[in-house]
């Protein structure tokens, strides 16, 4: 920043006083109020990256929308080259654009490739100070004001969550003492259907507080982004988002309790809904239920119940490809950006057509609306002003952000606006853009708490959850568990005395709800009773090390996660073995997790035979802490790898093996001091074990622990057998 | 394109590709002409038209939601590619590709081949996309890919004549169902894995049908299953047996094979030129294969890397021969975003790898982008689009630049030149007329109200434009009836 003068100061204290009375922060990727809508006034209307209104720009790769609280700017990226590739989570100072801390996470068990990861924004909790960031991978993790990790989880590994090529990520949403993330995939019991779910985690501690799956039906991609809100409708308090299977959902934000649903379209969403009032206001841009050209905007009743598919439409708008980025209401006028580029304007009251104004080409971020003008990115490297009028709309400024070779910057996310400032990310860096010379000052948004009806006095209990829900338990340690009553509104009434009981699980569960776990792996579910209501949840128990699996029982252990109707267990050769037969609809691959992502420094071993039909044959390993040991049987290689689209972080060798012929694998990480040795070996089951590794790889970055599983590929039979997991000898 | 009336026309240059390439009786294809020029010698077409009021409109028809094959005219019929939500036989529900044939004279919608999506999903057919494959057609034959990564011959006439010819045992045979010739699988026969779908606009030059497989990389966008599968094939056209397969690139393909096949007769010699999912382009002797060259379409040093931000491109765009030249633009999935790109005119006439050596011009860097349009050539000048919806005038003997257009909206679809125009949709449903030549001069701007993907098409003095989800025959001087918003029955749900 240059050096001011005495006048120029003066100058811009003057313009800066009276205008920044409604700074504030935007401590969620759609703002203080989750609606694109900001308060703040005297908000510049050009800049330039030569200089002018550039406070500071600040190197980084990222295609999310930043969040700004705490006098901070944080986002999700990209970092790293070659083997160190990772997301990245940064926090820069919001006044000057020092770097506070960045952090990196090595991605695995995905397909997601390095030019997508960081592509779902954070949340930030001006409260706890927390960041919370949803990787491409299912990395979640809750991150404090040093960057230092205050938990996490595995979204894919303990929840099913899927992670396929595409890489469109939900955002997680901060509510109250919550964290609500999306989630896509197939998980175990009650969470083993292929669904889109809600899960909630205590926002201090990542307990789990319950997991809703409002889903009738199985999902269409689980690559989706129609990020939850969340709003106070007709008194009740909702999670409102767009599902993987094209219907919009709400769902108690205090239970997860299914509220309603409505069925926008026969795709998956990815444009993200808002509310304002009652009225809830999403797009797409695929094919609607009921007919009609591609792409509609619709505002639906969200004071409903059930399925509102027919009876919750306000109004439509039909052939408008509004299918990723989320509306913005203000003024009377609903704003959307199609996947072309070009903004709407629509009648809120009515959703008639009354402009449309041409941005570019490809249209992928929710506008933002601030000081009577619309903020706006497209995705060829363009940040726009525009100013909306009645009857049209004029672009005030226009800037082009491109890369050092000449071509534009990729520009993903939309504009924060905050403490009198616009912040946005691009694939050249995070820009801060403002008046020179204004006073900073980082002062948090109040926002009112939404007018909620407080429970009777008398209330009448409704609803009951159990916290912690879906746990996984360490066998013999005691979890305690509380039995959490609401109202018919979903509002929290209080803790209630329970009878506890175990259904499936081992062990034992006293009157205070305290469970003491078998001694061995096991899962079943903890349930609690009080008057006519009652709650269940699951709960997973790990034995030590080591475990063995042969499949004599003749069942595919309950307890893994994503097993669900891909594997069974079949007769060969004399032996029950674990199979995965061909499936006849979907994807072949799949990977199944059967531990807690918290083993490290293990040892994984199992008998594994592919088939082979004409020129097709199968591929089919073994994973460990994040690293996969993949037998590809049709090109007869041998690969170890732990990010299936990054190859540059794997090792592959050729590996002569024959069909219908059993092997053995064994597969061990090292991990020490950040620095890993992945170690694979596979042999002929029926010849000596060699003294030698058959393949190694040294990861610069890696995976700290990581849960065990078994992974396939095939249009052709597969088998497992004699799987074990065990502590490095 | 009626060849009979070319002589008269005085366009030396197309008569003189007609000569070389177009053997044989009355046909059609996407690009018109084996050469896949996307310029024709009718006149008369409509300078102007407003689908709103029916001006210069003779008729339009609903297709399905999503439309990106065709049209083809022959024979008295339109042809083209869509998928099942138009519901025309509402037996056949859910989603499908569907091949619909409507009568020229007045757009009645004559029959339909519909076939049930792959169960593997959008790995292998995407969902709602239809039949992608423009369809070739020749006497009472029309042959397509499918959906389903099978190459079909049908009767154009489907089961309305009363026949059924070749295979017997389609499901469904009334009057508005096709009649299946022959269907070869790709996938069973030859493990072929289609990535997201097979849309290859087939040929078919004495009797042998010429295809690309659509062969490319698992959902993991790294692996190629089926390295040893072919991306470029020949079979007979009366039976469908295959006559020659070839697997290049293997598994140096960066996502799928998604382009067509060319054919011409360059100094004496027959080629079928096929791009391969690797950017380069090859060109075979027809009869048994064998490689004549090869050319990478990348400069040296691009990248192709995953997700779409690399500088090496693929091949998408279909390659068009005009005077022993070979003209080609790269690009990617337009979902991978816009990009640098690189416009090629290619020496045709060489043997072996002639990357670089066979360059006769290239236009690159920031000023051409990732394309999957056609070219056209008229007169000498070589009209091109590209993605980011810039479409550029350019001498097509030296490259030299005289004007460039921005539609400010992406182009999918091909410049088309007929009747001393240049038409061209876009993604925002306009059809943008200029007047062809060296001079800049745009004549209109014509909305459709529907996305424009495909590329126009004349035929007896009417202008075809199929757009996304209707297909309008436009004729000067004719009163059609106002475009009304489109309705879907919507096959699709559950």
């Amino acid at each position: 920043m240059p050096r001011t003068t005495l006048s120029t100061l003066t100058l811009a204290a003057a313009l800066a006083l009276a205008p920044l009375a409604h700074a504030g922060d935007w401590p969620t990727w759609r703002g203080p109020y989750r609606t694109g809508v900001s308060d703040e006034k005297g908000l510049v209307t050009r800049w330039s990256r030569a200089g002018e209104n550039l406070l500071w720009k600040a190197d980084l790769t990222a295609r999310a929308t930043p969040v700004v609280f705490d006098g901070r700017v944080c986002t999700s990226g990209r970092a790293g080259t070659g083997a160190t590739r990772a997301e990245m989570v940064a926090c820069f100072d919001a006044a000057t654009g020092r770097k506070l801390w960045e952090r990196h996470f090595p991605v695995y068990n995905t397909m997601v490739p390095f030019t997508r990861v960081g592509w779902a924004a954070l949340a930030a909790d001006p409260e706890t100070g927390f960041v919370y960031a949803q990787n491409v991978d299912g990395q979640l993790v809750a991150l404090d004001r040093e960057g230092g990790t205050a938990w996490q989880h595995r979204m894919g590994e303990e929840y099913g969550r899927g992670s396929g090529y595409g890489g469109r990520t939900l955002i997680p949403l901060v509510d109250e003492d919550r964290l609500v993330v999306g989630s896509v995939g197939a998980g175990w019991g009650d969470i083993g259907p292929p669904r889109q779910r809600y899960i909630a985690f205590d926002k201090r501690t990542g307990a789990v507080r319950w997991i809703s799956t409002p889903a009738q039906g199985p999902f269409d991609d689980a690559n989706n982004q129609a990020s939850p809100t969340v709003a106070v409708i007709a008194g009740r308090r909702l999670i409102v988002g767009g599902g993987a299977d094209g219907w919009i959902y709400a769902v108690e934000a205090r239970t997860g309790a299914p509220v309603w649903r409505f069925q926008a379209s026969v795709r998956g969403l990815n444009s993200p809904p808002v509310v304002e009032g009652d009225v809830v206001y999403a797009g797409h841009s695929e094919e609607s239920p009921d007919g009609g050209p591609m792409g509609r905007v619709v505002a639906i009743d969200g004071r409903g119940t059930g399925d509102i598919t027919k009876t919750g439409e306000l109004w439509r708008a039909d052939g408008l490809t509004v299918g990723f980025a989320g509306p913005t209401v203000a003024g009377g006028r609903v704003y959307v950006v199609d996947n072309a580029g070009n903004l709407h304007a629509l009648d809120q009251k009515t959703g008639a057509r009354l402009w449309s104004h041409g941005l570019g080409t490809v249209g992928r971020a929710a506008p933002v609306f601030a000081d009577g003008r619309l903020y706006l990115t497209e995705q060829n490297g363009k940040v726009l002003v525009v100013e909306p009028g009645a009857t049209g709309a004029k672009t005030l400024h226009e800037e082009t952000i491109t890369m050092p070779e000449g071509r534009t910057a990729e520009v993903w996310g939309g504009v924060a606006v905050a403490y009198g400032r616009l912040y946005f990310t691009t694939e050249e860096g995070l820009y801060c853009v403002g008046r020179k010379g204004a006073p900073f000052k980082a002062t948090a948004t109040v926002v009112p708490p939404a007018a909620e009806p407080r429970p009777a006095a008398e209330a009448r209990a409704a609803r009951l959850i159990i916290v912690p829900a879906e746990v996984i338990a360490a066998a013999g340690t005691p979890v305690g568990f509380e039995a959490w009553s609401f109202d018919e509104g979903g509002r929290f009434l209080r803790k209630e005395k329970a009878a506890w009981a175990l259904d499936g699980l081992g062990g034992s569960v006293s009157a205070e709800g305290v469970l003491t776990p078998p001694a061995a792996t096991g899962a079943g579910k903890v349930k609690a009773t009080v008057g006519e209501l009652s709650a269940s949840t699951q709960v997973r128990v790990f034995g030590p090390l080591p475990w063995t699996f042969d499949f004599e029982q003749g069942a595919v252990p309950r307890h893994w996660i994503g097993a669900g109707p891909r594997f069974k267990v079949a007769d060969l050769g004399g032996g029950k073995r674990l199979q995965k037969p061909p499936l006849e609809a979907g994807l072949q691959r799949a990977t199944v997790f059967i531990g807690p992502p918290t083993l490290a420094n293990y040892t994984m071993e199992g008998d594994v035979l592919f088939t082979r039909q004409g020129r097709r044959a199968g591929d089919l390993g073994l994973v460990n802490q994040g690293y996969t040991l993949d037998l590809l049987g049709k090109k007869q290689e041998l690969q170890l790898r732990t990010w299936a689209s990054e190859l540059e972080k794997s090792t592959t060798i050729p590996f002569a093996a024959e069909p219908d012929v059993w092997y053995r694998m064994k597969l061990r990480v090292d991990a020490q001091g950040g620095k890993g040795v992945v170690r694979g070996r596979v042999w002929k089951k029926d010849g000596p074990e060699p003294a030698e590794w058959t393949i190694t790889l040294e990861d610069p970055t890696v995976v700290a622990a990581g849960a065990p599983g078994i992974y396939g590929d095939s249009v052709t039979d597969l088998y497992y057998d004699n799987l074990s997991v065990s502590a490095n000898q | 394109m009626t060849r009979r009336s070319l002589p008269f026309t005085g366009a030396l240059v197309l008569a003189a590709a007609v000569a070389t390439s177009q053997p044989g009786g009355e046909k059609a294809m996407f690009g018109n002409t084996y050469d896949r020029n996307m310029v024709s010698a009718e006149k008369g077409l409509p300078g102007d038209f407003d689908v709103k009021t029916g001006k210069n409109v003779l008729w339009w028809a609903d297709v399905g939601s999503q439309a990106y094959a065709g049209p083809v005219i022959l024979g008295g019929k339109v042809f083209v590619g869509t998928n099942n939500d138009g519901l025309r036989n509402p037996k056949l529900t859910k989603d499908r590709g569907v091949v619909m044939a409507f009568k020229e004279a007045d757009g009645a919608f004559l029959w339909q081949i519909t076939h049930e999506k792959l169960p593997a999903g959008r790995v292998n057919d995407w969902p709602q996309q239809g039949v992608c494959s423009t369809p070739y057609v020749e006497g009472d034959r029309l042959w397509y890919t499918s959906n389903r990564a099978t190459l079909v011959s049908v009767d154009t006439e489907g089961f309305r004549d009363g026949e059924n010819d070749g295979v017997k045992t389609e499901k469904d045979q009334s009057e508005i169902d096709g009649d299946v010739v022959w269907e070869y699988d790709m996938i069973g026969e030859l493990d072929v894995f289609p990535h997201n779908l097979a849309v290859s606009s087939p040929l078919v030059v004495d009797g042998v049908l010429y295809a690309t497989t659509g062969n490319g990389v698992d959902e993991g966008h790294i692996n190629i299953p089926s390295p040893r599968a072919p991306s470029f094939l020949a079979v007979d056209a009366k039976t469908g047996a295959l006559i020659w397969e070839n697997n290049m690139p293997g598994d140096k393909i960066f996502h799928g094979t998604w382009s067509n096949p060319t054919y011409a007769v360059i100094k004496g010699v027959p080629q079928v030129i096929f791009p391969g999912g690797d950017g380069w382009l090859y060109s075979f002797e027809p009869k048994k294969g064998a490689l004549l060259w090869k050319f990478n379409a990348n400069p040296a040093g691009s990248k192709y890397i995953l997700g779409g931000r690399g500088t090496a491109n693929e091949v998408i765009a279909t390659p068009v021969v005009w005077e022993d030249r070979v003209y080609v633009g790269v690009g990617q999935d337009p979902e991978h975003g816009e990009g640098a790109g690189n416009l090629w005119a290619i020496d045709a006439t060489r043997q072996g790898d002639v990357t670089g050596t066979a360059v006769v011009w290239h236009r690159g860097g920031n000023d051409f982008h990732r394309t999957i349009s056609t070219v056209a050539i008229a007169d000498g000048i070589l009209y091109a689009a590209d993605l980011s919806g810039f479409l550029y005038a350019l001498d097509a003997r030296t490259g030299q630049h005289f004007w460039t257009h921005d539609l400010l909206a992406a182009v999918w679809g091909s410049p088309f030149v007929a009747d001393g125009r240049v038409y061209l949709g876009d993604e925002d449903g306009d059809v943008e007329v200029l007047k062809a030549g060296k001079t800049k001069q745009v004549l209109g701007s014509y909305n459709l109200g529907i996305s424009v993907y495909s590329t126009p098409v004349a035929k007896g003095g009417v202008l075809y434009v199929l757009a996304r989800n209707r297909l309008f025959a436009l004729k000067q001087g004719a009163q059609g009836q106002p475009a009304t918003p489109r309705r879907m029955e919507h096959a699709t749900g559950e």
